[in-house]
């Protein structure tokens, strides 16, 4: 059944508190048989890789960087020894023990092939996942929801947090944007819901994108207030950052636990153009990112062998620092990837050096395609078999030994 | 360089966030709605009639389409005075800001918010001052002249502004920079050149500390504005300059710096100048250059047809379409090169054109078109509390002035604005207008109330008098029609009214008079289903 005709239907019937049972089945038992859930955490403004994960034996760095330089594992406030070569900063201790579980891997010297430094062109451009500005206009995560799950994409198989959807889940297969599930409730006074309701129905009846939407917010509406998600208890004794990037991890966290059939999630995190004054503001930052993922997998708890998590963000930063003790738009950083599907406790890299010659225009190179890394968690650990239009026009390899296939 | 930190902003604790407690404290302090809605009366009833004759109807359906989309909301006077003057003499005043009379406007700001007529200095002897809050003044000043200048397409023209050369309010120093850089760099210029805008931005101490400007020296070049500048000022991303052009950008603006000890806060630093040779966009610009290494960049890009293209479909996406026709943004960009990039020329192109002719309910509202829209038509009566809600909601919705926290500024097209948590939040908002409950996620928090004051419900917001709104429609249809006139200003799909008529009449027939209690009811209900009807929610 359409979407659409579910929602007429509730209306003409008068059943405006048409559970979710009555139309789709039970809710899918625990999460798809063959296919994590997916969850795309997006650091958005250019997160520093290289203090994120630091090369510490590299003279170079701590050339380039007197100021905003992590230190050598040992030193006061140093790097956390991942391997020997690369360190953690010291403020994302809580995914240690993570990596040393194995549950964590790294990739460094990823991003995107694309030359663009600006923020929005390379957001946009790893967001519809092709290069071709005139020709992609969808998001590469709603390719992929359109191709595993098609008209049998349930309301909340994908959920996008924040004020705006962000531009991966865009496109045909519609999904649900939260910001506070405290108020995604419809407020009228009870006398007047059905038939106001009623109304909206019949006045967002044109098919456009905005009909569209205004059916999934009836569907999610009467989903949510059936399932309460907000009831779930906080499992483990997670701690959440008391912010909005820890608030939406823990919403997101209950979605899942309730049932609601969820199989993609973006997250947004922002914050990360340190143009300026890095050493006061990067760790306060790191801190949150990394104790947001640490406090998600503990409340998922074993339910993250069924989940995966991976982080992303538009480019890296110069190696060189500027004067302002920060660092200008860069290009190769880091890419994060949490869950029981992940070959962890590795920094993945074909290290590109730091010497001036290996550099991208005093940049980090990029060695690792974002999308091998997308491609490669979509196939193994998402059902997918179609790379081709999720992201067109890629030919690079569809691994780098990150995951393990289901 | 400048040791900004050592200078008057010493003791300025970075980037306090914004508090809406604290625009609670302005807004009260003030009674800022109570003055607003009671000047909006006074004029009401000066101005024009009431309600526009009958014979109207129909026949106006362009100048209700220019008020959409040249103002933050239609208001009754304004919508019966562009009647009578038509679409074209509409225009014309609105182009013509300087000749609007809105001096009691100006006049209670100016007494109300203080702070908006102080000088740099001014401002930064009283940083250590408590209660001094020029950034609070200034959010309920923007937001005051959005919802009640009668210079509605001049206020439309500096939001525009103030977002193409966006400045995040909370960026550090920028909360004591902002006040005067609005008033001097902004304002002035909305509806004047192109150029004097440009020119003016880049000397801003405002945008200098938020895109890192003031400290690109030669010994340590910082390279934030000289790419924000051509990619999101002037050229667009896709302008044709390399990162190599990014490069020699920041050389040339290297000493463009803050200098918190004169007056106009901008200073050049030629020490941090770097004089050797650059090449920019393939001109060479010569070694022992000095502050005119800037200005010839600006001169530069603002000669570049990539410009004048950017700026004209920026501007007819922001009035047109998200998807302007071609046709259009090309005859734009022709008006913007040919008038030098005069600015009512520029939008005299744009409204004038057969595409924005054509382009009726295709734009979807943004949160304070949205806001503004129901504040504007709706015309509250009581304004004790009304800020206290207002900015609550356009916080909640997204859309705080001179909050969007990226350089891109806040973003113009459907799909940024469109999902079903902001849709859900947007009917909400027309529930509580329509029923009298505001949500509870906007709810003034008790804590921010001063003792023995309530805490204002969205009767302090709107007082709606559904008297007023319903007049003598007593049947269902009347009731419709009357609700429909006062908040769309335009008729709708036949199918549409009927399901709205069916509404009000409940069990009883379209035609059959209600008791003036079931009146009101059903009117309340048909208004709550306009205001989330998509011709409510586009414009």
């Amino acid at each position: 059944m359409h979407r659409r005709q579910f929602i007429q239907l509730g209306a003409a019937a008068g059943t405006i508190a048409l559970g979710p049972q009555l139309v789709f089945g039970s809710p899918q038992k625990g999460l798809g048989q063959n296919r994590d859930v997916l969850i795309v955490v997006f650091q958005r403004g250019a997160a520093d890789g290289l203090n994120m994960v630091v090369p510490y034996t590299e003279g170079a760095y701590y050339d380039a960087r007197p100021t905003v330089a992590i230190g050598e594992p040992g030193s006061a406030g140093g790097a956390l020894d991942l391997d020997g070569f690369f360190g953690l900063h010291p403020d994302m201790a809580s995914l240690l023990p993570l990596y040393q579980s194995g549950e964590l891997g790294i990739v460094h010297a990823a991003g995107s092939p694309g030359d663009s430094r600006s923020h929005f062109d390379a957001q946009d451009f790893m967001e519809k996942g092709s290069l071709d500005k005139g020709l992609v206009f969808d998001g590469w995560l709603n390719r992929h929801l359109t191709a595993v799950s098609g008209q049998m994409a349930q309301t909340f198989s994908s959920v996008g947090f924040g004020n705006s959807l962000p531009l991966s889940l865009r496109g045909t297969t519609p999904s649900v944007g939260v910001k506070e599930l405290g108020d995604y409730a419809l407020a009228a006074p009870e006398e007047w819901l059905p038939a106001v309701r009623q109304n909206i129905v019949s006045l967002f009846d044109q098919q456009q994108s905005l009909d569209v939407v205004a059916g999934s917010v009836l569907e999610s509406v009467d989903l949510l207030a059936a399932a309460d998600p907000l009831s779930i208890p906080v499992d483990n004794g997670a701690q959440y950052p008391d912010n909005t990037f820890g608030a939406q991890l823990s919403q997101l966290a209950q979605l899942i636990k309730a049932d609601l059939g969820l199989e993609l999630a973006a997250v947004d995190i922002a914050g990360w153009d340190h143009h300026d004054r890095q050493t006061d503001d990067f760790g306060p930052l790191a801190n949150t990112f990394a104790q947001g993922l640490a406090a998600f997998h503990a409340d998922m708890g074993d339910a993250m062998a069924g989940i995966t998590v991976v982080t992303m963000t538009e480019f890296g930063r110069r190696l060189g620092e500027n004067a302002s003790e920060g660092t200008d738009h860069g290009h190769g950083s880091v890419m994060f990837a949490l869950g029981g599907g992940v070959n962890g406790g590795q920094v993945i890299a074909d290290w590109p050096g730091l010497a001036p010659e290996n550099l991208n225009r005093g940049d980090l190179e990029v060695t690792t395609d974002f999308r091998t890394v997308l491609a490669e968690a979509l196939v193994k650990r998402a059902g997918s078999n179609s790379i081709d239009s999720v992201f067109p026009g890629f030919n690079g390899p569809q691994s780098s030994g990150l995951f393990q296939a289901i | 360089m400048m040791n900004f930190n050592a200078g008057p902003f010493a003791s300025v604790q970075r980037s306090r966030k914004l508090d809406l407690a604290r625009i609670d404290a302005v807004s009260r302090r003030t009674n800022i709605g109570h003055h607003l809605v009671q000047w909006q009366k006074n004029r009401a009833a000066v101005v024009t009639p009431k309600k526009a004759s009958a014979a109207f109807k129909g026949m106006d359906r362009s100048v209700v389409h220019l008020l959409n989309r040249t103002s933050f909301g239609i208001s009754g006077p304004d919508l019966n005075f562009a009647r009578e003057v038509g679409f074209e003499g509409y225009l014309e005043y609105q182009l013509n800001a300087q000749q609007i009379e809105e001096q009691f406007l100006e006049d209670l700001l100016a007494d109300l918010f203080p702070a908006l007529s102080l000088s740099y200095q001014e401002i930064f002897a009283r940083l250590g001052d408590e209660d001094f809050d020029p950034a609070s003044e200034l959010i309920v000043a923007t937001i005051a002249r959005q919802l009640f200048s009668p210079r509605q397409l001049f206020e439309v023209m500096t939001e525009f502004w103030t977002n193409h050369f966006n400045v995040f309010l909370f960026d550090g120093a920028v909360e004591y920079l902002k006040l005067v850089d609005d008033r001097l760099n902004i304002r002035p210029f909305a509806l004047s050149r192109f150029s004097d805008l440009l020119f003016a931005n880049a000397r801003s101490p405002a945008m200098l500390f938020y895109l890192d400007n003031f400290t690109n020296t030669q010994f340590g070049p910082n390279e934030n504005y000289a790419r924000e500048l051509m990619e999101l000022h002037t050229l667009g991303v896709d302008g044709g300059y390399t990162e190599n052009d990014v490069i020699e950008v920041a050389r040339c603006f290297t000493g463009w710096t803050i200098d918190p000890r004169t007056e106009e806060v901008f200073a050049f630093s030629e020490e941090d100048h770097d004089v050797g040779a650059k090449t920019v966009l393939g001109v060479e610009i010569p070694a022992g250059g000095g502050i005119e290494d800037g200005e010839q960049v600006l001169d530069l890009l603002l000669a570049e047809s990539a410009t004048a293209r950017f700026l004209a479909s920026k501007l007819c996406r922001r009035f047109i379409s998200d998807q302007p026709p071609e046709s259009v943004v090309n005859s734009v960009a022709q008006a913007f090169e040919s008038s030098d990039g005069d600015i009512p020329t520029v939008l005299r192109a744009v409204f004038l054109s057969d595409e924005f002719m054509a382009s009726e309910n295709q734009k979807f509202r943004r949160p304070a078109e949205l806001v503004g829209s129901m504040v504007r038509s709706l015309q509250p009566t009581d304004g004790s509390n009304f800020f206290s809600v207002i900015f609550r909601q356009l916080d909640s919705l997204g859309q705080i002035p001179f909050f969007a926290a990226d350089p891109t500024g806040y973003p113009d097209q459907q799909g940024d604005w469109l999902n079903t948590n902001a849709l859900l939040s947007r009917w909400n908002l027309g529930f509580s207008v329509a029923f009298g409950e505001v949500p509870a996620s906007t709810r003034v928090n008790a804590d921010d109330i001063p003792e023995g004051e309530r805490v204002p419900v969205m009767a302090d917001f709107f007082a709606l008098n559904m008297l007023d709104l319903i007049g003598p429609a007593r049947t269902p249809a009347q009731i419709v029609d009357q609700v429909l006139d006062g908040v769309l200003h335009r008729q709708i799909g036949v199918a549409d009214r009927n399901s709205l008529i069916a509404l009000a009449a409940g069990n009883s027939a379209a035609s059959a008079p209600l008791s003036l209690s079931a009146a009101v009811a059903a009117a309340r209900a048909v208004l709550a289903s306009a205001l989330a009807s998509r011709y409510f929610q586009n414009r």
